[in-house]
């Protein structure tokens, strides 16, 4: 018995069985990898929710307790303050620099725009860590180390390449037409700038700031090289619990924080209406 | 009608590099009212010149003036020109009305809501789209688009309206309408235009005047009628409409004829502009090629086979291979001949049908051997 | 309508205006450059010029030069192994990833429904987006011994000791590949998605089996999207640090963490500096191996440059 295609032709030289229980290997394949993607993220799910001390299973009970605890901790409160309010102000800076940057780029004949490009995207190729000790160095020197405006500065830098890039791109998508339809109609740059050109990359000046802000508050490395005890960001904080215990309120404070990026990554997905895929 | 021009070009030049000259030192004079369609092949300068005219290009040198007044320095935004652009280009953020008053919103002059409603009425008018108002650009056809385009440009009565190539992304009939469309409306507003085009038909059709371009130049600028009739270079010739060029050199010329000798035969011409020696290229065009009985005696024939038959209504048009090899193209009335594929013919045509241009490259052309690539039957 | 009659001060202005508005976009352009290379370029080349630095006692190190910070990197053997470690650790890593992950993403790119591609997509999106702590904290929960997997295992099967523990080179691995398991996925993704589905109809029309298509159709056609994904993979993984720290032993430990002991254990900010070089060489040189393998010119790296329009 052959197999039939698509178009409901019959397919030679293939045979029924096999084909089968390829396919239902493949698609086995498939489920275990997303149950194993999934899992461990069930599991810190589950652990925030129980009511023992620590994770056993089967699971003692169910209760809401580390959340509470949570809520109800001052270290933890500031450093979730910390972390929301330094990635918003780094991604408002990643995306005033990466945007004029791509602005300046696309619309005007600048001599070194090569190398300028290079190093507009450059922060994405430096391996994490090397950034985070020579700016830790540096801001020594300068005595911006240890304060909050250390991270935003940081962050708003070494992220700028990703809003930088979407802007790029979206001012490529604007055809230069669109400008000079507004300008022979008597609209002035300005006038242009705030009419045409701004409201056309709307969204991707949106989701380059999105972008920055989830990267920005789940970033480590970084800002615990610029920051000092007492600027304690959620992830700082994390892992410096982490070496001493496996405290559930732990496993609290990430699912609230993977909710918290599942939500953006939503947003983002909403605006970009499937284009990505 | 005054007579002063409305918009002129003096010595207008673009240079890229240094080297290339998009744009090489053209004059021109445009009329209050008059329809000026610049017409060439891709690269020939004209979108270059639009655009300067527009202010989105600065000359090298010379000057464009509107009115008398030097206009060159000034940003498009100052200019007072309306334009259509090849891409359309409306604001896809924007409703229709909202596209068209523009405009009238950035404008320094302060227009009420009100004002803007009637003009933005009057124009839908114009291009007979009302009702159009809320409609955003994605939910308009190509055709409609291009209206509203026409329409914006034209919402604040600009004193000179420029369009590039803006029919060329339209299936040949409804560019046939847009043509109507865009003669009705000019010739109603009595707005001047310049028309930027590659294609000779539609500036045959729509102009008042037209100028054809070539790698920079002005090759020739005249009515349809005088550029179509009377070319002035073998450029020309071949670029405006159907050519039969025959290469050659005038070997008598008397006071109302002169000869020529082509690798065909020698052709007796009405044409005496040029003397004798000189190398030139006898143009006939297809419509003054006559198809004779066969072994007729006349001057100027020539014999050949009938390979392609277009029946075009009234017309019929031959493409004919003499036995030396060279293409014709010849248009007749189409019930006075009829001819089939695969059919011997004999061509002719009168001395008065004859046009002699200078051969622009002579030394390139052995008149005695290679007549194959001598002649062009151009399409 | 002349200008004569404006006044000066309007003219002097006007000038100052335009001349601002001329190098408006030299305003707009050098700001962002100034702080890229001051808060950025500048920091790191110093870093690195800090590996010629004497080092003093405690944190400190003076302006000088000195090769000793550079000798001690050859001299002691130990850092030789460390390198290999972090290299062996990023190959194993990437050969995971590719070889698991490219089933994944074919099996998304093939599948029918729009909606359930664009879910498992934005899964495998959300795993990566999730902070690499909390993926390390999980695997830690599962994996220790007396975590989730061993207290299964004991309760449940006839072993009676916990397999595994919650650092060492298992859960390394594991933890790294589950980091870079997404970023293999959508790369290949991308490339597989561009291949024209009609392709592998036509090799079944023919009378290959799916295996068949896959392994002579599909396979030479992604392996732009393999390099590509591999080159990634082994990029982010030799600079990886949070998981070879936390779910490492010393034996695990990667040049990053190295580094970082370096600095913030041993205060040797010199040494440090000397080692995030070769980590930097070591980036730099894979990246433009796998450029130069992708074939990618650097048009499609750099994009193209607005240039006169001399079209007529």
């Amino acid at each position: 018995m052959a197999s039939r295609n698509e178009s409901g032709v019959s397919l030679p030289g293939s045979s029924l069985p096999i084909e089968t229980i390829g396919k239902l290997l493949g698609n086995l394949y498939i489920i275990l990898m997303i149950l194993v993607l999934a899992i461990p993220l069930v599991i810190i799910v589950a652990v925030s929710i129980t009511a023992g001390e620590f994770l056993n299973f089967p699971p003692e009970g169910f209760s809401l307790q580390y959340y509470t605890d949570i809520l109800g901790s001052p270290s933890w409160l500031s450093a979730i303050q910390l972390s929301l309010w330094t990635a918003a102000a780094a991604s408002v800076l990643a995306t005033i620099l990466g945007g004029a940057l791509a602005f300046g780029l696309n619309r005007y004949e600048i001599r070194l725009s090569k190398p300028i490009w290079g190093l507009a995207v450059l922060p994405i190729l430096v391996p994490p860590v090397i950034i985070a000790v020579g700016m830790m160095s540096f801001f020594l020197q300068i005595g911006i180390w240890g304060t909050p405006w250390a991270i935003v500065l940081a962050h708003g830098i070494i992220f700028a390449p990703f809003p930088f890039i979407m802007i790029s791109s979206g001012l490529d998508e604007v055809d230069t037409a669109f400008e000079e339809a507004a300008q022979i109609l008597g609209a002035s740059k300005v006038q242009t700038l705030k009419s045409i050109t701004i409201p056309l990359i709307a969204s991707n000046v949106t989701i380059g700031l999105l972008f920055v802000f989830i990267i920005s508050l789940n970033e480590y490395l970084v800002a615990l090289f610029v920051s000092g005890p007492g600027t304690e960001t959620v992830p700082i904080l994390i892992f410096s619990m982490l070496r001493y215990s496996y405290d559930p309120s732990i496993a609290a404070i990430s699912v609230l924080y993977m909710v918290l990026t599942v939500g953006v990554i939503l947003i983002i997905d909403f605006k970009l209406d499937g284009q990505l895929w | 009608m005054s007579s002063e021009p409305h918009l002129t070009l003096n010595g207008l030049s673009k240079v890229y590099n240094e080297t290339l000259r998009a744009v090489d030192n053209v004059d021109l004079a445009v009329q209050d009212g008059e329809f000026v369609t610049l017409v060439g092949p891709s690269g020939c300068g004209k979108s270059t010149t639009l655009r300067m005219i527009a202010g989105f290009v600065s000359p090298t040198e010379g000057t464009i003036e509107m009115n008398g007044r030097n206009i060159s320095e000034l940003t498009p935004d100052k200019r007072d020109i309306g334009m259509v652009f090849q891409s359309i280009a409306l604001f896809p953020h924007m409703t229709v009305a909202e596209n068209i008053s523009y405009g009238m919103k950035v404008s320094a002059e302060d227009f009420s809501q009100s004002e803007m409603d009637e003009r933005v009425e009057e124009m839908l008018e114009l291009i007979e789209m009302p009702g159009t108002e809320d409609r955003y650009p994605e939910e308009l056809s190509g055709g409609q688009q291009q209206r509203i385009g026409l329409a914006r440009s034209l919402a604040l009565q600009p004193e000179v309206l420029l369009l590039d190539e803006p029919l060329s992304a339209l299936d040949e009939k409804l560019r046939e309408q847009m043509q109507t469309e865009l003669t009705r409306i000019q010739q109603e507003l009595g707005v001047t235009t310049v028309f930027v085009t590659h294609n000779q038909e539609e500036a045959m059709t729509m102009s008042d005047r037209i100028v054809v371009m070539n790698d920079g130049n002005f090759e020739q600028v005249g009515s349809p009628g005088d550029v179509y009739n009377e070319p002035e270079s073998v450029f020309v010739a071949d670029f405006m409409g159907k050519s039969n060029l025959f290469p050659g050199e005038v070997l008598r010329n008397d006071s109302n004829q002169s000869v020529v000798e082509t690798p065909l035969g020698q052709f007796v011409t009405a044409d005496t502009s040029f003397m004798e020696g000189r190398p030139v290229q006898v143009l006939v065009r297809p419509e003054g090629m006559q198809v004779a009985a066969a072994g007729a005696e006349s001057e100027n024939t020539l014999d050949g086979t009938v390979e392609i038959v277009h029946l075009l209504g009234s017309i019929t048009r031959y493409h004919v291979r003499t036995k030396d090899n060279v293409e014709l193209v010849v248009e007749v009335q189409s019930d006075e001949v009829k001819k089939r594929e695969g059919e011997e013919i004999t061509v002719s045509f009168p001395p008065s049908a004859c046009r002699v241009l200078p051969d622009p490259q002579p030394s390139e052309r052995e008149v005695a051997d290679q007549p194959a690539m001598g002649v062009f039957a151009s399409e | 309508m002349s200008s004569e009659n404006v006044g000066y001060g309007q003219r002097l202005f006007d000038g100052v205006l335009g001349r601002v508005k001329d190098h408006f976009k030299y305003i707009v352009v050098g700001i962002p450059v100034t702080m890229l290379t001051v808060f950025f370029l500048l920091p790191t080349l110093y870093l690195f010029a800090t590996s010629f630095f004497p080092r003093d006692i405690g944190a400190y190190y003076h302006f000088g030069f000195t090769l000793d910070n550079w000798a001690r990197l050859f001299d002691s053997p130990i850092y030789r192994e460390y390198l290999g470690n972090t290299l062996e650790l990023a190959a194993v890593t990437t050969v995971i990833s590719v070889v698991f992950g490219y089933p994944i993403a074919y099996w998304i790119a093939r599948v029918e429904s729009k909606n359930l591609k664009r879910a498992l997509l934005l899964m495998i999106v959300a795993t990566m987006w999730i902070t690499v702590i909390i993926r390390a904290y999980a695997i830690q929960v599962v994996l220790s011994s007396n975590g989730i997997l061993n207290e299964f295992l004991i309760a449940w099967t006839p072993i009676n000791n916990p397999v595994t523990s919650g650092t060492g080179y298992l859960p390394t691995i594991i933890g790294m590949v589950y980091g870079f398991l997404p970023f293999a996925v959508l790369t290949m993704y991308t490339s597989i998605a561009n291949i024209n589905p009609k392709l592998e109809e036509a090799s079944r029309n023919l009378g290959a089996s799916r295996i068949q298509t896959i392994r002579h159709v599909v396979l030479p056609l992604s392996k732009n999207g393999i390099a590509g994904a591999g080159a990634l993979v082994f990029i982010l993984a030799i600079g990886s640090y949070v998981v070879p720290m936390l779910l490492g032993n010393p034996s695990e430990w990667t040049l990053p963490v190295i580094i970082t002991e370096s600095v913030n254990q041993n205060l040797n900010v010199p040494f440090g500096a000397v080692l995030s070089m070769v980590l930097t060489g070591l980036t730099i040189f894979f990246f433009v191996l796998a450029v130069k393998m992708l074939g990618l010119g650097s048009d499609q790296l750099v994009g193209d440059t607005p240039e006169g329009d001399a079209d007529g």
